[in-house]
């Protein structure tokens, strides 16, 4: 019994199918079933078919699945196929197909493993001992293979398998396994087939088919409950007052119209794109939020969704596309870009997932090492995908307005250094590969290897621990001579003493000169490379990066991260069970063969816009089916199929296939606008149902998979974040922008969608609340309840500060409860609410200490310090303006416990001022350090920082200059920089008099971060220490008003939508 | 947004069709974390991982070379590929002793480890794929030296819940910020964000910045039990308008849960709840806080406890191996020790799984200066070919060693034991089946070890 025969057989076998196995999640469900035995409970039919099972059956049942399920899925010859598959053809290709595969021209012995016929002589079935291929490899006769043993696993691994009969699959192995039968499936499945659209509108379809199970819809919900429904579900915000006096369509309109209905439209979008702000290693990516803010924008003004898919794969392509529009791109970028060349296939594969996934509802992605289980997509479409994306260079910056000088001068600066360093590294390494020594290495392998070519060479090079690329370079090279080509015995020492020997301009060339194999060129420079160089070169790329985006962030929109096609495409191959190393046959850049057949993109470029109006065109209506179920799951709860991006054998069948298929003709009917498609939606009955409970129908239906009440939900992260800032008026309605933190105090006020998604260093808090995690697409949120979500909704500061503005506002218990709820307080609610309003508390005055963190304005000629500003955000490190980031106003600037960051202004230099409560004479210690990295000394970036002590009434008290050191020898020295003492003794001061302590920069504005926490004494012994009384803004408790506005922010009533 | 009957009918997938997912939501509520029984036998129903990041020598710890003090100074016959430039052979500057009736020779680096000897299978044979950091941590704790797969601990949760509904089920202790890729290290990708692991700064001593939000300092307590009181009033009243909805249900729970969350945190951060017979073996140092700190969180019912050296990479010795493996083993030695005694004491040590070890291994061979590396003073390079780990506890056999390096411990030769064959081991004696343990997840069910992976017989007791 296999997956193809009966399609949505949930115990088929997996994508990677282990025989004779119960494909599904393991044996744990049996344990689960055996702890109910003795709690039945009745299931009658579901309307669907799909949900059958009385509790009289549950011991059949799960006899049934303990006797039958593990021989049940495939047969034995099947069982056999797959162990050959996931066992032996690997193990042969890893281990033998270096010298004996067909694809050598002449392989050791004649013996090709990968052709089934040569590999049945070379074995006995049921009978290891006489199989010559076992005594091989138990270096019984040949001991094989000669570098040394198989691992012990291996050999057991043969040795089951000969047991086994060893079964090969017949023929073509690689074909799949029943192409037959996913040759049906691709013409007859029904995501595959043209659209057949149900006759009559949302609400006859629906109603038609509950009226087939003798149901029918609900009544409306009441008008306060839809006004509600929708303000969450357009715009993700609790109504606004007097939002439930207009009616239905008229707030639909409103709420269709509003800017804020694409932040919610684009966050669910972002789900799908797996966005993040930072990447691999915490690079911060180029300007992702552009990206961000171009859905925003594309939404609102519902840019028809054909294009808005275009330009997100191909908008550097696009004729109509302005430089703007190139941030689109951001939804192929900003995957987790890892940054070694070997990496380029997990980077392709990204794209390729979040493609196919996301705008197909295809998991091409499972077709990666082999043909796609289930689904007709053969390894060659992957491929066909892969050579796409792996010529497309991502996240390239694609300057719209020229930098400002500033920033200019900066990054042209680190763009000289990387290019200076390549250079010098280069020569080094060419350097060496010249050494005699070495080319004896390489000449050696390459005669021992001179029958090899392709993968097989490269695993000498590995073995040998010899450069590939410079292995090839000489296998070129010699392959043209004749004196190495013809030779029969190995004319490796008469080469070594030619090439020592005094010059000769036929031997010179063979290590001097552009064609000579040391020789590698610029562009090669990353095949080259060890570690050190590459940790080196990638740092100074990020830290060019952060130049682009430290100038955006400060309001220069000089740039966007865009892609585009590589100058040179490089074809693709299939590799070989995913191994980039073990290249197939090539192939074309072509759409998936089970959308489309024969579609081929052009031989000059990637083919991406071609592969972007593939995608959505009303003869392939997948995309649209995709793309209207997943509106529909956002308006629901649930999509009209119910796996929403996996429309492929195994996904689920749609609860309305008419339904869906209506939706889609008329969303592409309607120039694919979202926004009508929203509309149609929302202004059904079966929309506007109330959630209300029928047992009746529960009965029937309890998945409510027919729709015969709206599905009651729970508010995502985001909506519960935003409600309560909205309800506590305190929310920002800015509208895009860098990104926030929301994890400081006080609370950053703008929504939800903009917080930093950090992909290495996510928000523990995000994961708690089941925001989607940022490393792949999400299809789908988990709605799970833990209680790490009531420890952040009763304690954290955030739902404090909430709870206290919301009483703030609220004159009465009347007035909190419409804030909270849009509703009066019935009377027993108001009854019980007054115990907590009466006990309103009085707000204790609290002050802060003697330290103040801000900004002022410098002069260093005079030591003059003017106004001083207190930082916004307390981070729990630090003091700063941006809640993230960088702040327009005042960059970098921040102050932690110990030292911080001076900012790249005079006119807002961090200061941590200290007050005086008395008259006092002191004593200040402290140790002024200037932290730079090793990139930064290496390469002089930085011309050192000042420190000073200013104060109030007596001017400049101290001055200290800390030079940059000279460039280390090694990593390490930097480490023990020494900084200077900045003692001050015998200071007199008056009560109120301020003392600001203050670095700058000295001009360059360059990784100047410090350490320094001054300690203050008293001559009467009170000290101050930076240190140790450094904190965030005052905690005071809630008083009973206080926390009754928590309790209603807490309340299922205002976390639910009915 | 999946919904709670959306979310079993994954987890049982199997049962769809048998309408049973109901049925197991019913018995199970709506706790990801409930406890659950593994589908096998089991000999072990919690781990601790000692997570010697960065890194540590082999050679110098648990598998003594002395045909590396033979070539000292020298070429070694085979030299395989190594990430940075690597010189002559470098035996080891410390002692290896033979311990206990086994007489398993271990490093007098680890001497008071060496005690437990007879309860320690060293694993001698483990290799990995890539010699640098990021790949082989993935590799180690996620099973995937690049793409984003769930942890070991994320698995383990997944597949047993926890046995302690105030606690979060897998916790990552390491003291002073995170080491190298993060969170990363315990993440639960595509699995749900319950099964992720819970990161600990160890080095932090207030109990608000061990646990996010455990303390309450909005309300006094007594305020808070009134606000739930309220709540709870509340939440009633609006069920009753709304029969059947279990996931009102569940979020009232929750609430009760967080409550005691805040109690029973406290009470099990509290080291001076120890006493002083058992808080002197492990020292009043910071490993030997945390390793106490760990024995606590796993007696409370935490299913999965991992114990990081330090933020960084703080076993990444490219220099100076005789001075810092010295002190890097001598900051662990003792409260390791200590840790086996008390786990024995307890009658934890036989339900308990132990495993010490890094990412990879480091290079018989010293390294050469170079910049950005290191500093040239007698330091080993990355080693992916050979490293090793050991086991202790709950079904493993004591006193053993598995597989061996080649003569010098480049590479691992015999009875080869990739990190997916340990993590199919591990995963066997919490009761699974390996190539059973799945997810369904973009069209595929995924396995913590991938498409690899054999249960390492040998280690068994």
């Amino acid at each position: 019994m296999r997956g193809e025969g009966v399609p949505r057989d949930p115990r088929g076998p997996r994508c990677h199918p282990e025989p004779a196995r119960i494909a599904e999640f393991m044996e744990y469900p049996l344990a689960m079933i055996k702890a109910l035995e003795h709690k039945p409970r009745h299931r009658h039919k579901g309307p669907s078919g799909a949900s059958v099972s009385r509790h009289d059956t549950l011991p059949v049942v799960r006899a049934l699945l303990l006797v039958f399920l593990p021989f049940s899925l495939a047969t034995a010859a099947d069982a056999g196929s797959d162990y050959f598959e996931t066992k032996i053809r690997p193990l042969l290709a890893a281990q033998c197909a270096g010298c004996h595969s067909s694809k050598l021209a002449s392989p050791m012995a004649g013996l090709r493993l990968d052709d089934p016929a040569s590999l049945r002589a070379m074995v006995t079935p049921r009978n290891a001992n006489a199989s010559r291929l076992i005594q091989a490899v138990r270096y019984e006769t040949k001991g094989m293979p000669p570098a040394g043993r198989l691992p012990q696993a291996e050999v057991d691994a043969l040795v089951r398998w000969v047991e086994m009969g060893a079964p090969v699959p017949e023929a073509n192995a690689a074909a799949p396994r029943s192409a037959a039968a996913k040759a049906k499936a691709a013409k007859e499945h029904w995501a595959w087939q043209p659209l057949t659209p149900g006759a009559g509108s949302i609400d006859d379809q629906i109603a038609a088919r509950l009226g087939m199970e003798g149901l029918s819809m609900s009544a409306a919900a009441d008008h306060r409950t839809l006004i509600r429904r929708l303000s969450y579900d357009l715009v993700g915000l609790p109504p606004k007052p007097g939002d439930d006096r207009m009616t239905v369509p008229q707030a639909v309109e409103n709420y269709l119209a509003s800017p804020h209905f694409g932040e919610r439209w684009a966050r669910y979008w972002m789900d799908v794109a797996r966005y993040a702000d930072t990447g691999f290693l915490g690079r911060a990516f180029l300007i992702p939020f552009r990206y961000r803010d171009w859905l925003i924008d594309a939404i609102n003004r519902d840019l028809p969704y054909d294009r808005f898919v275009a330009f997100q794969l191909a908008a550097d392509q696009m004729p109509d596309a302005a430089k703007a529009d190139h941030a689109a791109l951001g939804f192929l970028s900003l995957g987790a870009n890892p940054n070694r060349p070997e990496d380029l296939p997990d980077v392709a594969d990204d794209r390729i997932d979040v493609v196919t996934r996301g705008l197909l509802g295809l998991t091409v992605t499972c077709a990666r090492c082999h043909d796609h289980k289930y689904d007709p997509i053969p390894t060659r479409d992957y491929y066909a995908l892969y050579g796409i994306f792996a010529n497309t260079r991502y996240a390239q910056p694609v300057h719209i307005s020229p930098l400002p000088p500033f920033y200019e001068k900066r990054a042209e600066l680190r763009r000289q250094i990387r290019r200076a360093y390549i250079l010098e590294r280069l020569e080094e390494l060419r350097a060496e590969f010249r050494e005699p020594k070495e080319a004896r290495r390489y000449l050696e392998a390459l005669w021992k290897g001179r029958h090899l070519s392709g993968s097989a060479l490269e695993s000498l090079a590995r073995e040998k621990n010899l450069n590939t690329l410079v292995v090839q370079r000489w296998a070129a090279r010699l392959a043209q001579r004749a004196d190495w080509r013809e030779a029969r015995e190995s004319p490796v020492e008469m080469y070594l003493a030619k090439l020592t020997a005094p010059p000769d301009d036929d031997w010179r060339s063979l290590l001097r000169g552009p064609s000579a194999p040391p020789e590698v060129p610029e562009e090669d420079f990353a095949s080259i490379q060890t570690e050190g160089d590459a940790n080196t070169t990638r740092d100074l790329q990020w830290q060019f990066e952060e130049v682009l985006n430290d100038a955006t962030y400060r309001g220069a929109t000089g740039v966007i991260a865009g892609a585009h096609d590589r100058a040179t495409i490089k074809p693709a191959h299939v590799f070989v069970r995913g191994n980039q190393n073990d290249l197939g046959e090539p192939v074309g850049r072509c759409f998936p063969t089970v959308l489309a057949k024969e579609k081929c993109f052009t031989p000059s470029g990637t083919g991406r816009l071609d592969l972007a109006r593939a995608i959505a065109l009303p003869e392939n209506p997948i995309a649209a089916r995709v793309a209207v179920n997943r509106v529909w799951q956002h308006l629901f709860g649930e999509g009209l199929v119910r796996t929403p991006s996996d429309f492929g054998v195994r996904g689920d069948l749609p609860t309305h296939p008419e339904l869906l298929d209506a939706l889609a003709a008329e969303f592409m009917q309607d120039g694919w606008s979202t926004k009508r498609l929203i509309r149609r939606i929302v202004l059904s009955r079966a929309y506007q149902q109330a959630s209300g409970d029928r047992a009746e129908a529960r009965a029937k239906d309890p998945e409510n998979k027919l729709l015969w009440h709206m599905n009651r939900r729970r508010l995502d992260f985001e909506a519960l974040r935003d409600g309560m800032l909205a309800v506590a008026g305190r929310l920002d309605p800015k509208i895009g922008g860098q990104p926030v933190s929301i994890d400081t105090m006080p609370a950053d006020p703008r929504r939800t969608l903009y917080t930093i998604v950090e992909r290495e260093k996510p928000l523990p808090l995000l994961k708690t609340f089941d925001v989607a995690d940022p490393e792949q697409h999400s299809p789908q949120r988990y709605q799970t309840t833990v209680p790490q979500q009531g420890l952040f909704l009763l304690n954290s500061p955030f739902v404090g500060e909430m709870a206290r503005a919301l009483a703030l506002r609220s004159a009465s218990v009347d007035e909190l409860y419409r804030h909270a709820f849009g509703r009066k307080p019935s009377p027993v609610e108001a009854n019980r609410a007054m115990a907590f309003w009466e006990r309103a508390g009085a707000v204790a005055a609290v002050t802060g200490g003697a330290w103040r963190y801000g900004t002022a304005a410098f002069d260093p000629s005079t030591g003059q310090v003017d106004g001083f500003t207190p930082f916004r955000y307390f981070t729990g490190r630090s003091w700063q303006n941006a809640s993230a980031g960088v702040d327009p106003e005042t960059g970098v600037a921040r102050l932690t416990a110990t030292g911080g960051a001076p900012g790249d202004d005079l006119r807002a230099v961090a200061a941590r001022r200290w007050i005086a409560p008395a008259d006092a004479i002191l004593e200040i210690k402290g140790r002024l350090v200037h932290n730079v990295g090793a990139l930064q000394l290496r390469f002089k970036l930085s011309n050192g920082i000042r420190g000073w002590v200013v104060s109030s009434r007596q001017g400049k008290l101290g001055r200290w200059r800390i030079e940059a050191p000279p460039p280390p020898k090694d990593h390490l020295s930097y480490q023990a920089n020494p900084g200077v003492d900045t003692n001050l003794t015998a200071i007199e001061v008056k009560a109120g008099e301020r003392l600001d302590f203050i670095v700058d920069s000295i001009d360059d504005y360059e990784a100047d971060g410090f350490s320094w926490a001054p300690v203050l004494k008293a001559a009467d012994g009170r000290t101050w220490d930076a240190r140790q009384d450094f904190d965030g803004p005052p905690f005071p408790r809630l008083n009973g008003r206080e926390q009754l506005a928590q309790v209603l922010l807490l309340s299922n009533e205002f976390a639910f939508l009915d | 947004m999946i919904s709670r009957r959306e979310w079993w009918r994954r987890i049982g997938a199997g049962m769809g069709q048998m309408g049973l997912v109901g049925v197991m939501q019913q018995a199970l509520g709506a706790n990801p974390l409930a406890p659950r029984r593994p589908p096998l036998s089991a000999k072990v129903k919690r781990v601790i991982h000692i997570f010697c990041n960065g890194g540590p020598s082999h050679v110098d710890t648990f598998d003594p070379k002395p045909a590396l003090t033979k070539y000292a100074g020298q070429p070694l016959p085979t030299h395989l590929r190594t990430e940075r430039r690597t010189g002559a052979a470098m035996p080891s500057p410390f002692a290896f002793k033979r311990f206990g009736k086994s007489g398993l020779e271990i490093s007098e680096v680890f001497s008071k480890v060496g005690a437990h000897a007879d309860d320690l299978c060293v694993i001698r044979s483990m290799h990995t794929e890539v010699p640098n950091h990021e790949p082989s941590l993935m590799m180690m704790n996620c099973g995937a030296t690049q793409q984003s797969r769930p942890s070991f601990g994320s698995w383990v949760v997944y597949g047993l819940g926890s046995e302690n509904q105030n606690l979060p089920g897998f916790i990552a202790l390491c003291p002073g910020g995170l080491p190298i890729r993060g969170a990363r290290n315990w993440k639960s990708a595509f699995l749900p964000g319950a099964y992720q692991g819970t990161h600990i700064d160890t080095r932090e001593t207030e109990l608000d910045k061990l646990v996010a939000n455990v303390q309450n300092r909005l309300t006094a307590r007594e305020d808070q039990e009134r606000q739930l009181a309220l709540l709870a009033a509340m939440n009633k009243e609006y069920a009753e308008q709304r029969a059947e909805d279990q996931a009102l249900e569940a979020r009232v729970q929750s609430f009760e849960l967080a409550f005691r969350m805040q109690l029973e945190a406290e009470n099990v951060f509290d080291l001076s709840k120890e006493p002083a017979s058992i808080r002197e073996p492990y020292g009043d140092t910071l490993h030997g806080r945390q390793l106490l700190m760990a024995r606590r969180l796993l007696e409370k019912g935490v299913r999965v406890v991992q114990v990081w050296h330090g933020a960084g990479q703080p076993w990444d010795t490219h220099d100076d191996i005789a001075k810092r493996v010295r002190n890097l083993a001598g900051e662990s030695d003792q409260p390791i020790a200590a840790l086996l005694t008390d786990l024995k004491q307890r009658g934890m040590f036989d339900d308990t799984l132990v495993l010490w070890g890094g990412e990879f291994g480091r290079t018989p061979v010293v390294e050469l200066p170079a910049f950005g590396s290191n500093n040239g003073t007698a330091g080993r390079d990355h080693n992916s070919y050979g490293f090793s780990v050991w086991l202790a506890g709950g079904g493993v056999k004591g006193g053993t060693v598995h597989g061996a390096t080649d003569e010098f411990g480049f590479r691992a030769e015999v009875d080869r034991v990739h990190v997916h064959d340990l993590h199919a081991t591990m995963l066997h004696l919490l009761g699974f089946d390996h190539e059973r343990f799945t997810f369904r997840y973009a069209g595929r069910d995924f396995r913590l070890t991938d498409v690899h992976g054999q249960v390492v017989r040998n280690v068994l007791a």
